[in-house]
């Protein structure tokens, strides 16, 4: 093995195009914490279409859905001839819409991939009687990325003490299916020879492939997006090391290990004509992406004129909805406001809001990103230490139960914990797992029976074990620093202030503030951390509610608001509450004191809430399949179907989401939004600087497109960015993700069952329109300010439009500016 | 507890098992569950709209049909058949939420009480050629189980590989039956039977047990005939929960229902004991590698399986048949629950329970003291042979019990080890002198005699081996077997191959479509 020195300008062009196409792969989080992520996300520097030629031409990823499916919106009428045309001027096409139309009349081509070395050697194979590189590769990568990560599942674990390069090295040395399996005698042995460190692995694959310097990121790219689903995993271990302020280099070494695979496949065919059929496949990679751009073009027409029906028909009846002027001028202000409910900005949310206005109009809502804007990780009893916040954020500060009250409880817990673990220990251990099996295996057969025929509500958040009793509560008390410090005064009151100020609610408050996170219990689903709340960093809101509720209902904070011009009334209590999205059981969490002196207005609220929730099951339960009609049977059959460890889809979490508003809810409150909005509370009056709006674009509108675009990558490309079949789930590594079947690459994403109901597409791909209501000026100084901001705008993966403080209309941010959106559509909503 | 033969049964388990033992007498009764299930299949079939209420009623029903068989059955059957009933009731019912918004459900339907139909008829019926046909149609009707749904290239390989083997296990059954049918002069099971108890080995007798140990071996997923057990798993969860816990046992079913017959062929016994214990070994290994819970559940059926045959070459009837009962209602359990591992390793995770190998060491001996003192005849337990082997069993699953015992917690955290070192025997007692009556007798001398020492070696070995990899990970052993283990040992590549060679699946257009690294390949060469 020789190692030719390498000039420097060179290895540090290897170094970047290797950097590079790490970045170009988003993190998954594992399924413990299953948040939304846009599969994107590395693409986002450049404008959408952009990305998608060159990613399309990379892995042969679909962008758009197939043709098919536009020509069926075109026939059903979603997507009109008037809106194509304007979607044609706004892309400053020279098409026609009749030329749109042809094109898509005709069978797409498909998309050319850059072939690697692997695709090369497979050609000489035939699929139908001989096992694949591919496969064998996807196959054996994937095996050992998951024995490597895994830290939960197996009882003998892989040595992860050296690089995970090394430790693959280890496995494939040892491997004899390359000869079994592929009857191939000359790659192991190019296995053997291969260098020791990726570094020296990078430079010598370089050497030897004859990669150019232009070529490489595109080359190293593509290898990594045939390992994408674990290339992800390791991108989130290093988002979350660098969050920390280190970093994690498992990326690079999974990109290392896929390119080992390419040199010894092509070392091993050396004298064959491999050479030359490389250096043939290779020539036309440039050309790729402009042919793939040229083949979607008219797709992008028609998908952006489905999109524009519906964003531009939003935007006019946010501005002249007829209701909407009867709303402001007549009922605005109600005498008396019993109460106040602040949601989570979830689409989910909106259902519940809507109906708990329409039932009971003393109660007025907010909307506000459901971790209340406390950076916090929670500690169980158990000392289990789990984030619970948005993925963009690292937690500062830690909550914990209180210790005084739940000591004895710990105590309880640890107990119980002891026990179970050996006893799976000894269960587990082999061949002790043999006696066991016999002598208590038929006990399981009562579980068998109980799950089937009496399922139980889950007993809820495992990490909430010993808890169950919810007059305790988590005490702002245990609020501490991550290095243990309790939290000051001030830090508490700038923490409030910060929250009151975020949602735009700094006076006028009611004799009860509801602070509503949400949650979802379900049983035996992988991916049910997917239908939490993703403020929350995928768990239930339940403790950000209550740590924020009594933080702000602290005498000490109080005093300090009002110091800070926050006056909030003495007999004004906030309540902490969790809204249970799978079944729409909203349950409280009042603490003593409000229970004593609030006593009526309490009940009065439940009574409201359960009012709503019982509208809100009818109006979800449509989209459900068959359900029973009467309220406490469609109550309880939601329940059942939460419980019901059999459940496919137990709701539908965020399908449909489409919108983000940002403005009064005096803006939205007369519209039905059938749930497909993020509504986020926003005043501009309130916030002269922009502060306030500058956060809410740069994180929770960022947090709605992360989530829109998951939906988008698991509806239009499941292959590359969605789970796949979810009654082939298996569970990796305890939490770190789910494969299809047997192995292979790890499956990022949605299940095929959260966006498609079997018959048809439950989850329709729009990009997320963000209506924030506020001035040009403003608006225009945080993008200018804010890059990332910018890039998702200009870049087309979301839509900005303006709604006009004094009602002067709605505008679309475009390239040009600010354009006027037409009236039309507004009296059709 | 597994140590003599003789000793008395406890009155009242006795009476308990009277219950079950009555005086057999063959009536169309017996297979009340079988037709109902074809019944369900046929008009599920006429009826495709309503396939799942059909489906489920019958399924439900199925459990009291099998009691209401009783009479005409033997106990064996009777315990499997309330297996196979429940198994199908609970598993059926999982599908149905399950599989919603999956195509041509109707069929899954059929075929799942057509293999519930073969699976009920193996062990209810008293004839050889209709048991041999009952377990081809379970493998027929799975195979169309395996395959449901989007074709898959991956689970079309799996299940043409379970074809192949099925149809090789079809060949070595047909030629057992044909053996012993001529051997015996008949082909019911009864009358076969009752002439070996008598001692009747005519000529062909131990060759026809030969091929029915083979047929088993090849059904029952051994090494190396096992890759397409892991790789079923390509097909939906309730399909392998049923495979996993109702079909794949049927092999030892029939040996112990059989084993007054294979009692005249201790070499037969002895084919059983060598494949077992390979795979008791060897996958158990390999199952405590797999970084995902239905590999590792999996391959752990594809141990217990041996391990079910290992106790069958020792002639332990008794426990195979409580050993088949335990794992059918746990691993179905554990496939159904699989989904819940997310939410359960919130439990599993901070946990660093790996006892010292001084531990390990220190407990091994301090077990088998304990189990020794038990054995108020200890020099019986020697004489015995499969008595040997239970009280082998015993110290297997006392020593990790000894050895994570938590030492520094106080007498409270000890309870747990307690519970189990009593519970354990107690337990063995219990279920053995329920059972025993339920099982063929093992005349003296018809083990071999160094055949539960064999066993009781290679399965202790398998305990050192799990002492070292889990204990000390970072031994030469560890990391030396470490590579080979997590790979399966690397013994389905070269099946797959030829199989590949010599029979290639015919992978459909479609299933090719959705496997896109392969369709592209096609795509491209044709272009």
């Amino acid at each position: 093995m020789t190692i030719t020195a390498i000039p420097s300008n060179e290895r540090s062009s290897l170094r970047s195009a290797v950097e590079a196409a790490c970045a170009k792969i988003a993190p998954a989080w594992p399924l413990d914490r299953m948040i939304a992520v846009n599969p994107y996300w590395g693409w986002t520097g450049r404008p959408v279409q952009e990305a998608a030629a060159e990613l399309g031409a990379l892995s042969g990823a679909p962008f758009l859905m197939p043709r098919t499916w536009y020509r069926q919106q075109q026939e059903s009428g979603a997507i009109p001839n008037e809106a194509i045309e304007r979607a044609l001027v706004r892309g400053a096409s020279h098409k026609s819409v009749q030329d749109v139309l042809t094109e898509m009349a005709s069978e797409a081509a498909t998309l050319p991939r850059h072939p690697v070395i692997s695709d090369i050697r497979d050609e000489l194979r035939d699929p139908l009687r001989e096992a694949t590189w591919q496969d064998h590769i996807l196959q054996q990568v994937g095996l050992s990325c998951a024995a490597y990560f895994d830290r939960s599942q197996a009882t003998w674990q892989a040595d992860a003490t050296q690089g995970f390069y090394s430790f693959w090295r280890s496995l494939a040395a040892a491997d004899t299916s390359p000869q079994l399996l592929l009857g191939d005698r000359l790659v192991r042995a190019a296995i053997a020879e291969l260098p020791d460190t990726p570094e020296a692995l990078f430079t010598e694959a370089v050497e030897t492939l004859a990669l150019p310097r232009a070529a490489q990121e595109q080359y190293l790219t593509a290898l990594l997006m045939r390992i994408g689903g674990w290339a992800s995993h390791a991108a989130f271990k290093r988002w979350e090391a660098r969050l920390q302020g280190s970093d994690d280099s498992n990326i690079e070494e999974i990109l290392a290990v896929r390119l080992a695979w390419e040199l010894a496949l092509y070392r091993s065919a050396e004298g064959t004509d491999l050479p030359t059929r490389w250096t043939r496949a290779r020539r036309d990679w440039q050309a790729k992406a402009a042919a793939v751009a040229a083949t979607q073009s008219a797709d992008w027409v028609m998908q952006r004129a489905f999109e524009s029906r519906y964003q531009d028909k939003l935007a006019a009846a946010l501005v002249w909805h007829p209701s909407l002027r009867h709303a402001d001028t007549g009922s605005k202000a109600p005498a008396t406001v019993s109460a106040q409910a602040v949601f989570c900005i979830d689409v989910r949310s909106e259902i519940l809001r809507r109906h708990l206005e329409e039932t009971s109009g003393g109660v007025h809502t907010l909307g506000f990103a459901g971790f209340f804007g406390l950076p916090i990780a929670y500690e169980s009893l158990s000392g289990e230490r789990r984030p619970q916040l948005p993925g963009l954020l690292a937690a500062s500060l830690t909550a914990s139960d209180d210790e005084v009250e739940m000591s004895a409880a710990r105590e309880s817990v640890h107990q119980r914990r002891d026990a179970e673990q050996q006893w799976r220990r000894v269960a587990g251990s082999a061949p002790g797992t043999y006696p066991v099996v016999e002598t208590t295996g038929l006990a399981s057969a009562v579980k068998l029976a109980m799950a089937s025929f009496e399922p139980t509500r889950p007993s809820g958040d495992p990490l909430r074990e010993g808890r169950d009793n919810p007059a305790l509560g988590v005490a702002p008390s245990t609020l501490r620093t991550t290095d243990g410090q309790a939290l000051s005064d001030e830090a508490r009151v700038n923490l409030a202030l910060g929250i009151l100020r975020g949602m735009s609610l700094v006076a006028g408050f009611a004799p009860l503030v509801a602070l509503v996170g949400h949650g979802s219990l379900v049983t035996n689903n992988p991916q049910a951390a997917g239908l939490a709340c993703g403020a929350c960093g995928g768990q239930s809101g339940e403790v950000n509610a209550r740590v924020a509720a009594a933080l702000i209902n602290d005498p000490t904070v109080r005093k300090g608001l009002r110091a800070e011009g926050v006056e909030i009334p003495l007999d004004t209590r906030f309540i902490a509450a969790v809204h249970d999205t799978t079944t729409d059981d909203v349950l409280f969490f009042p603490d003593a004191q409000t229970e004593a002196s609030h006593a009526d207005e309490l009940a009065e609220l439940k009574a409201a809430f359960s009012r709503a929730s019982r509208r809100v099951r009818l109006e979800r339960s449509a989209r459900l399949g068959s359900m029973p009609k009467e309220p406490n049977e469609l109550a309880e059959a939601l329940r059942h179907r939460a419980a019901d460890w059999s459940e496919i889809r137990p709701e539908w979490a965020l399908a449909g989401n489409a919108a983000f508003i940002a403005a009064p809810r005096t803006r939205s409150r007369a519209l039905e939004l059938k749930g497909r909005a993020f509504l986020h509370e926003y005043d501009c009056r309130l916030d002269a600087s922009g502060a306030v709006l500058e956060t809410i674009l740069t994180a929770p509108v960022v947090v709605a497109h992360w989530i829109n675009f998951q939906y988008w990558g698991s509806t239009v490309d499941p292959m590359h960015f969605g789970s796949g079949d979810k009654t082939r789930h298996n569970v990796v590594g305890g939490t770190l993700g789910v494969v299809e079947g047997a192995g292979g690459d790890l499956r990022i994403g949605l299940a095929q069952q959260s966006v498609h109901d079997g018959k048809t597409f439950v989850h329709e791909p729009m990009r997320l329109a963000v209506y924030v209501e506020a001035t040009a000026e403003s608006i225009d100084a945080i993008i200018a300010r804010q890059p990332t901001v910018r890039q998702l705008v200009e870049g087309e993966w979301l839509f900005l439009y303006r709604i006009d403080p004094n009602d002067a209309g709605a505008f679309l941010r475009s390239r040009n500016g600010w354009e006027p959106v037409s009236v039309g559509a507004a009296s059709r909503w | 507890m597994y140590f003599t033969e003789v000793r008395p049964v406890p009155r009242f388990l006795s009476s308990l098992t009277g219950v079950l033992v009555t005086d057999l007498t063959a009536t169309p009764l017996a297979l009340l569950a079988p037709v109902a299930f074809a019944a369900g299949a046929l008009v599920a079939r006429l009826r495709p709209a309503r396939a799942w209420r059909i489906g489920l009623g019958v399924t439900i029903a199925a459990p009291v049909l099998a009691l209401l068989a009783f009479p005409a059955l033997t106990a064996v059957s009777r315990v499997m058949l309330l297996l196979i009933t429940g198994i199908g009731a609970v598993t059926l019912r999982f599908s149905e939420r399950y599989l919603d918004g999956e195509r041509e459900t109707a069929s899954f339907v059929q075929w799942f009480l057509l293999t519930l139909t073969g699976a009920s008829l193996v062990v209810t019926t008293q004839d050889l050629v209709v048991l041999a046909l009952g377990w081809t149609l379970t493998s027929l009707s799975l195979h169309q189980l395996l395959t449901f749904g989007a074709p898959r290239a991956a689970a079309e390989v799996a299940a043409h590989k379970k074809f192949l083997l099925s149809r090789l296990a079809d060949v070595s059954m047909l030629t057992a039956v044909v053996l012993l049918a001529r051997a015996y002069g008949s082909t019911d099971i009864l009358s076969i039977l009752d002439q070996a108890r008598a001692g009747v080995a005519p000529a062909g007798a131990s060759l026809g047990a030969m091929f029915l140990a083979l047929t088993v071996v090849l059904r029952s997923a051994q090494l190396p005939f096992h890759g397409w057990l892991i790789q079923v798993m390509e097909a939906p969860t309730p399909v392998s929960a049923l495979l996993h816990a109702g079909v794949v046992n049927l092999g030892a079913y029939v040996l112990i229902s059989l084993a007054p017959l294979m009692l005249l062929a201790p070499a037969a016994l002895i084919v059983l004991l060598a494949f077992g214990l390979l795979s008791a070994t060897l996958a158990a290994l390999t199952s405590l590698a797999q970084p995902s819970i239905k590999g590792a559940l999996a391959w752990s059926t594809c141990a217990q399986m041996g391990f079910v045959l290992v106790e069958i070459g020792v002639g332990a009837f008794d426990l195979a048949l409580l050993h088949i009962a335990g794992h059918a209602a746990y691993k179905a359990y554990a496939f159904l629950s699989s989904g819940s591992t997310v939410s359960n390793a919130a439990q599993r995770r901070n946990t660093s329970l790996r006892p010292s190998l001084t531990r390990w060491a220190i407990s091994f001996p301090l077990a088998a003291g304990f189990v020794w003192m038990l054995a108020p005849l200890g020099r019986d337990v020697m004489s015995q042979p499969a008595a040997l082997f239970g009280s082998v069993l015993l110290v297997l699953a006392i020593t990790p019990a000894l050895a994570t015992a938590p030492l520094n917690r106080g007498l409270r955290a000890l309870w747990p080890t307690a519970a189990m070192m009593a519970g354990l025997p107690l337990l063995y007692a219990m279920w053995h002198a329920m059972l025993a009556p339920l099982t063929a007798n093992v005349p003296q001398g018809a083990i071999v005699a160094w055949a539960p020492w064999v066993a009781a070696v290679g399965l202790t070995a398998l305990l050192a081996t799990y002492a070292i990899v889990t204990s000390a990970s970072q031994s030469a052993l560890a990391k030396a077997l470490y590579p080979h283990a997590i790979a399966g040992f690397h013994l389905d590549a070269l099946f797959t191959r030829l199989t590949f060679r010599v029979w290639p699946p015919s992978i459909t257009p479609r299933a090719l479509r959705a496997a896109p690294e392969r369709a592209r390949l096609r795509l491209e060469r044709a272009a």
